[in-house]
């Protein structure tokens, strides 16, 4: 019996491990057959809705309670429309109460909407004194300031600043809620005079109202909140484990919640735990970097629209269910980075509009980095270090599985060529240069031999900007540092942090540590070490100086030396380092470099390459990588400023010169403390481009021998060591490195 | 059934995850020792050669051969000399049987921040050698060989302590008796009962020993980073995590099958010595 019990065990044991190593191939073809011919055709599809000729400005996009399309705008000639969206027609709406209703009350208007009470409601300036108020179109046809109290509390709170709600929805008896800047929602009594209600939430904009409920983000953005506004007391709450962005917009319609932002229309219903994405933010315009989520509208039957907003205006599109859509698409490319790449989100969603059996799917290693470190200095919140994403790539590739485009930036490039990973894109590129479309100066950096292995999509601009004798002097570390040695009275730069700086330097003035062979020299390292320590103590740098943190459009900044732009202005330090990704980045450090009567300059000609991208030799879809590399490269995608680098495309980086934003200001500011600049001049802005002519030298992206050097550097800086030390122990490293 | 069968049948599982897990992975190293490293070109032995010439290599081997003639030899006299300490107590034996194995049950990264603690610049040791009026070092980034090794001692003389002592077990008590009533002193009884006894105990040692060398990695990857400052815990193991980040896995390959073949070379030694001194016994 015994017997027959081990070998049985034995069997099964077998039979489990062989069923675990078993290929599924057979099973996964026949439920892949199945599911195309169940699932073959119908998915949600996106569609322009081109506004009437006559609407310069859209105002807000409605569905009534009758459920008929409704759209308001300001006309080329400023004046008030409304037209109505019918069997895909626009008709103005002539018996529009609100245009006569404008007509004895005239206002400018920033928004219309519905009140759960079936009401017209207008927010809106008043004349003359411009501010915030909210009026109701009563059934008589006149529009009646509701009077929200609140609202010219804040006037008198903030010395009459103006501002705006984020989002207002009026409830089934009327109350009044409001959400602000300063993630607050608000419930005010129905006549505006008293606060009934406040509580805080993650995201400003996602707020919606159904009946006498208000749906709004907790303060955690992990669930949506259903509060029972008339009892007031919180209903339910639905947990949503995604992460939305800051112009999430929430909606529920009765029985199903929404959540719309750049990564697409999820649904939840009631009941149910599991969000439902019908819509991926990447295959429409939602994952656009350029355009912004404005609004969200549930239609009628079963779809969506939304309101995107960019530097042209506000455009409609709308989401339907096309049942006889293709659910899988005819051919897929994978493109994979490190870090995110707003150009690359931009290109793939404007091509997969333009191709629409065409899937590309974006796999970002580092999604949603809230703080941004500069060189050298390591984020200590990351679990996960840029060695062990690069091993994962590799055992990809090993395997023939990687993606089908590489952004190569933090990759061991150069072997990666010398391996044979990466395919030669000399017919893409080869044509562009011999037709002068990109940039020669940039360009020559990456051919090799006869090959174009890898290209920047976008670079980046490291500059001194402040006095005239420092700026001049930055050509090299050795003339900084004298210049330091023999201007002493101000500081060079800001304080920082020996590594932070280290690195910066490093980088800037990197072919200056090379000999002939291209290689680290021991003397011209030394060299290098004595003129930054000179330096570090010009500027008083220690070891213990915090890094700056600055809440900014990319989350919370590590380690630049943004603080110096004001001390520049304030004259306390000479010179400022900064690496500007636009033509609109110049317009602070111009204005504080005017303070000196000074001047601004790239530094040493280098630039940093930024999303540099390269084709998987093995992969199966070359050809579709080539063009979407082509459509990266071209004027249309390369003319939008994303704030990520400077195009590479001549035609669209001439674009960026001639274009002159002549309203737009901006202003950096240290408490009271405020720099106010207007766009740069024409004159500056070819100054710019001057510079960018002149630009020969990438950052070195080798980050293993960076940071063999920063760290003997900073324990030299630190007093640990002697220089000697120093460079003998980076030797030391670098040969076994390079000796591999 | 016959026997012969019986066990293969009990072997089975375990072997066939040997073949999936070790034997297949090695002989895939092996064939991609003799391509490059993507496109599975033919190169013969170039990458071999390649791997011969390389400095680094040169460099990881001597500071790794180094390390296992230094490390094994000290492992296995104060492992031995802890079991036969603890064998031969009455009371409390246990006790330090499992407070000797603790080390093991320590995770890697938990040991490195003690480490941290007592070797750093400011740290426990360099406050004591103060206090005695002698100058410190940076130890982690100029000394970390003694402490790789003191790592190596630290974590693994339990394991071999656990070895010896059921070596031990296997010697009857018998012989002891007889040497006593003869005479023996406790010295002459470990010479010519114990040491004899232990003979066959020592090849296995040895061999775990040796290849628990290769897992000192983590404690010197995470002292020193990829590329240690003080280049004598440069390990192959640092070479070919490197080497695998550049996806230079044609050299990784060849120079894991050099390895292999050398550390199965220093095996079948030991298991021929073995065998002589086993039968001498």
């Amino acid at each position: 019996m015994k017997k027959v019990i081990s070998i049985s065990m034995v069997f099964v044991l077998l039979i489990m491990v062989m069923a675990g190593c078993s290929s599924n191939k057979t099973d996964e073809k026949s439920e892949d057959e199945a599911s195309n011919s169940k699932l073959a055709k119908g998915r949600y599809v996106e569609e322009n809705i081109e506004v009437p000729s006559d609407i310069n400005h859209i105002l807000s996009f409605l569905v009534s309670p009758k459920g008929i399309t409704e759209l308001y705008g300001y006309g080329n000639n400023g004046n008030y429309q409304k037209y109505l969206y019918i069997d895909k027609e626009w008709v103005e709406d002539e018996s529009d109460q609100l245009k006569k209703a404008l007509s004895s009350t005239p206002l400018q208007i920033d928004r219309v909407l519905y009140g759960e009470d079936n009401n017209l409601y207008v927010l809106a300036d008043k004349f003359p004194t411009y501010r915030n108020a909210l009026y109701r179109l009563s059934d008589s046809g006149e529009l009646e300031d509701v009077g929200v109290v609140r609202f010219e509390d804040f006037y008198a709170e903030w010395n009459n600043l103006p501002y705006r709600p984020n989002s207002i929805e009026i409830l089934k008896n009327g109350m009044i809620a409001v959400t602000y800047n300063w993630r607050a929602v608000e419930i005010y009594s129905s006549d505006g005079q008293s606060t009934v209600g406040e509580f805080a939430s993650g995201y400003p904009s996602a707020m919606t109202a159904c009946g006498s409920y208000l749906f709004y983000s907790n303060e955690n953005n992990s669930e949506i909140l259903k509060l029972d506004v008339e009892k007031n007391e919180e209903q339910a709450s639905i947990p949503f484990e995604f992460e939305i962005s800051d112009k999430g917009i929430i909606e529920y319609d009765g029985s199903t919640a929404y959540i719309c932002d750049v990564t697409g229309i999820h649904l939840n219903k009631d009941g149910g735990s599991i969000w439902e994405t019908i819509v991926d933010g990447s295959q429409s315009s939602l994952g656009m970097p350029s355009q912004e989520l404005n609004d969200f509208i549930l239609g009628t039957e079963d779809d969506y629209y939304y309101i995107l907003q960019d530097t042209e205006g506000r455009f409609i599109k709308h989401i339907y269910f096309d049942e006889n859509a293709s659910i899988l698409p005819v051919a897929e490319l994978s493109i994979f980075s490190i870090e995110d790449s707003k150009t690359i989100r931009q290109a793939i969603s404007i091509f997969q509009q333009s191709h629409p059996g065409i899937k590309i799917s974006f796999r970002v290693a580092n999604p949603n980095r809230k703080r941004v470190y500069t060189y050298g200095i390591k984020d200590p919140e990351a679990t996960v270090t840029l060695q062990d994403q690069i091993n994962a790539l590799n055992t990809e590739l090993l395997s023939n599985k990687g993606a089908d485009i590489l952004v190569l930036d933090g990759l061991p490039v150069d072997s990666y060529i010398e391996k044979g990973v990466l395919e030669d894109m000399g017919d893409i590129f080869k044509p562009m240069i011999k037709n002068e479309e990109i940039l020669s100066n940039i360009t020559d950096d990456y051919i090799n031999g006869e090959k174009i292995y890898t290209m920047p999509v976008r670079f980046r601009l490291p500059i001194i900007y402040g006095k005239s004798e420092a700026v001049n002097a930055a050509n090299s570390l050795e003339e900084l540092a004298n210049y330091t040695e023999s201007n002493k009275v101000l500081p060079l730069l800001n304080p920082s942090n020996y590594r932070a700086m280290t690195a910066w330097f490093l980088l800037l003035y990197y072919n200056q540590i090379l000999n002939d062979a291209n290689k680290v020299d021991q003397a011209l390292l030394l060299d290098f070490l004595r003129n930054t320590d000179i330096i570090a103590r010009n500027i008083e740098a220690s070891d213990d100086a915090p890094i700056n943190i600055m809440g900014s459009a990319k989350g919370a900044i590590m380690g630049y030396w943004i603080d110096g732009i004001i001390h520049v202005h304030k004259k306390l330090i000479q010179a400022n380092i900064e690496e500007l990704d636009g033509i609109m980045d110049f317009a602070t450090p111009i204005e504080a470099a005017k303070k000196w009567n000074g001047s601004f300059a790239v530094i040493n000609n280098t630039y940093r390459a930024n999303t540099l991208i390269g084709i998987n030799s093995v992969s199966n879809n070359k050809e579709l990588a080539r063009e979407f590399i082509q459509f990266l490269f071209a004027e249309e995608i390369q003319s939008e400023a994303l704030l990520d680098g400077f195009p590479i495309n001549k035609l669209a980086l001439e674009g960026w010169i001639e274009r002159d934003e002549i309203n737009s200001a901006f202003s950096v500011g240290d408490g009271d403390y405020q720099i106010m600049a207007t766009y740069p001049s024409l004159h500056a802005r070819v100054l710019i481009y001057e510079e960018i002519k002149v630009l020969e030298r990438p950052m070195e992206n080798d980050s293993t021998l960076i940071d063999m050097i920063l760290d003997e550097a900073e324990r030299y800086l630190r007093g640990d060591i002697s220089v000697q030390q120093a460079v003998d122990n980076t030797m030391s490293s670098i040969n076994t490195y390079l000796s591999e | 059934m016959k026997k012969s069968n019986q066990a293969w049948l009990f072997l089975a599982p375990s072997f066939i995850g040997l073949i999936f897990f070790v034997f297949l992975p090695f002989g895939d190293a092996i064939r991609r020792s003799f391509t490059t490293a993507m496109g599975g070109k033919f190169v013969g032995l170039s990458n071999y050669e390649t791997v011969v010439n390389n400095q680094a290599f040169k460099m990881a081997l001597a500071n790794t051969v180094k390390f296992i003639i230094i490390c094994v030899p000290l492992l296995l006299l104060f492992s031995l000399m802890l079991s036969v300490m603890i064998s031969s107590l009455k009371k409390l034996g246990g006790l330090f049987k499992t407070s000797f194995l603790i080390p093991l049950a320590i995770p890697v990264s938990s040991v490195f921040f003690l480490w941290k603690v007592v070797f750093h610049q400011n740290g426990l040791l360099n406050i004591l050698l103060s206090r005695v009026g002698v100058e410190g070092f940076d130890w982690m980034s100029t000394r970390a060989f003694p402490i790789l090794v003191f790592s190596y001692l630290w974590k693994n003389v339990g394991y071999d302590m656990v070895l010896w002592l059921a070596g031990l077990d296997t010697i009857s008590l018998n012989l002891y008796e007889a040497a006593s009533v003869d005479g023996a002193n406790a010295w002459k009884k470990f010479r010519y009962i114990t040491l004899p006894g232990l003979l066959p105990t020592v090849y296995i040692v040895t061999v775990l020993s040796i290849l628990n060398t290769f897992k000192v990695f983590r404690e010197a990857y995470l002292i020193a980073g990829s590329y240690p400052r003080d280049d004598s815990i440069y390990m192959l193991q640092h070479l070919f995590n490197n080497w695998f980040t550049k996806l230079d896995i044609q050299k990784m390959c060849a120079a894991a099958v050099i390895v292999a073949l050398v550390i199965t070379g220093i095996i079948l030694l030991l298991q021929r010595l073995d065998r002589r001194f086993g039968e001498d016994i």
